[in-house]
């Protein structure tokens, strides 16, 4: 496996770890504490939720109280176990196989794409609408010159400190789709790239 | 470069100590394992901190799953991997090419030597950031000592694969470092 000449490299390539061993321990320390707070988190919730359930079913007593903590606390703790088991997946990516886990990555990015590019269009257009609902319906259902009800409203002291808002939200979501698209673009050639290199390997091997 | 260690007699975590004592031993064992993988992936100190941290913090919360059937070193480096691709697809810059830090001046007592066996470092660490993502994989983990058929077990890849992997990747690591670093 290994030839002259590689072993130079794996000398150089093993002497990098000095460079980092003076900062490691403490940032193993703060993994530690924070994947410990994450359990205790989650422990706390599902305690919390029990210990309502089970005080409602004590403090008023009836058969539907009963039923209904028992659902609350059954679910709560299935659920918090659900969650801890998505976390971890998702954390440590423990899908079985490296193409399982791009197919995985590239049908949530491309979702979260269309979430973005979805409000995006219907946010301008349910705008208007929704202001000129609510103009109608201070005047009885009529609206003579919706043109002019939007511009007067947007003139007003109520659109001027609405309307900054809705154009920062617009343009936080523009910036969250570019990075989402840029996320999606990084994916499809890294899926590219697996391709490319297993095209290789079959080549090579034949 | 850390020593080869026995495969755990128990396939148990719970034979094998608390998850407190795992941790501890995967980040004193693996402390090289995962600063290098992680620096195959990020150029910036900074941002490679953060890489290191989200990895421990996997490692931590995965822990529970190991079963001792592979190394804790194998384990390890499948997550840190992993976890490295999650990094790369999720960056908002690109990579850039950083100049070396100064904790890796080496104690070579001649400072000529130093600074060519920097320059030497540099350009090898650069070459690896520079090789396609299938390719810098598995010549991080021939790197790290693994042989083919771990790393095929660790990419998910078959030993063969990973062989051709790792000849394609020193070709040319020996093409932009030299054969004689």
């Amino acid at each position: 496996m290994r030839e002259q000449g590689f072993e130079d490299f794996v000398a150089l390539w093993t002497e990098q770890e000095n460079a980092e061993h003076q900062a490691f321990e403490a940032v193993a320390r703060k993994a530690r504490f924070h994947g410990r707070l994450l359990a205790y988190t989650d422990i706390v919730l599902v305690v919390m939720v029990v210990g309502i359930s089970v005080a409602g079913a004590v403090l008023k007593p009836s058969g539907l109280m009963l039923a209904i903590s028992f659902v609350m606390a059954v679910s709560s703790i299935a659920l918090t176990w659900k969650r801890r088991k998505i976390r971890q997946m998702t954390r440590t990516l423990d899908t079985s196989s490296r193409e399982a886990f791009l197919k995985t990555s590239l049908q949530n990015v491309s979702s979260d794409l269309r979430r973005l590019t979805l409000s995006l269009i219907v946010f301008p257009l349910c705008l208007p609408v929704a202001i000129l609902f609510k103009v109608a319906w201070r005047h009885g259902g009529h609206l003579a010159h919706p043109a002019a009800e939007l511009a007067h409203w947007a003139t007003s002291v109520r659109g001027m400190i609405t309307l900054p808002i809705f154009l920062f939200l617009g343009a936080a979501t523009v910036r969250s789709r570019l990075k989402v698209k840029a996320e999606l673009r990084r994916l499809k050639a890294l899926e590219a790239a697996y391709r490319d290199e297993a095209e290789r390997d079959s080549q090579d091997s034949a | 470069m850390a020593d080869r260690e026995a495969p755990l007699p128990e396939a148990s975590m719970a034979a094998n100590g608390s998850r407190g004592q795992l941790f501890a031993r995967a980040s004193k064992e693996c402390t090289g394992l995962i600063a290098r993988i992680a620096l195959s992936h990020e150029a910036d100190v900074s941002l490679r901190r953060e890489l290191i941290q989200d990895i421990l913090l996997a490692i931590w919360l995965a822990l529970p799953s190991y079963r001792g059937e592979a190394e804790l070193k194998t384990f390890v480096a499948s997550i840190a991997q992993k976890r490295c691709i999650s990094h790369v697809i999720k960056r908002a810059r690109e990579p850039r090419q950083v100049e070396l830090s100064p904790d890796l001046v080496s104690a070579s007592p001649a400072p000529d030597e130093v600074a060519v066996r920097n320059e030497q470092k540099k350009r090898l660490v650069n070459s690896i950031q520079l090789l396609p993502i299938p390719q810098r994989e598995a010549i991080v983990l021939c790197l790290e000592g693994f042989s083919y058929q771990e790393i095929g077990e660790i990419l998910g890849i078959s030993t063969n694969a990973a062989m051709l992997r790792c000849q394609r990747a020193k070709v040319s690591l020996k093409a932009s470092v030299g054969p004689r670093p």
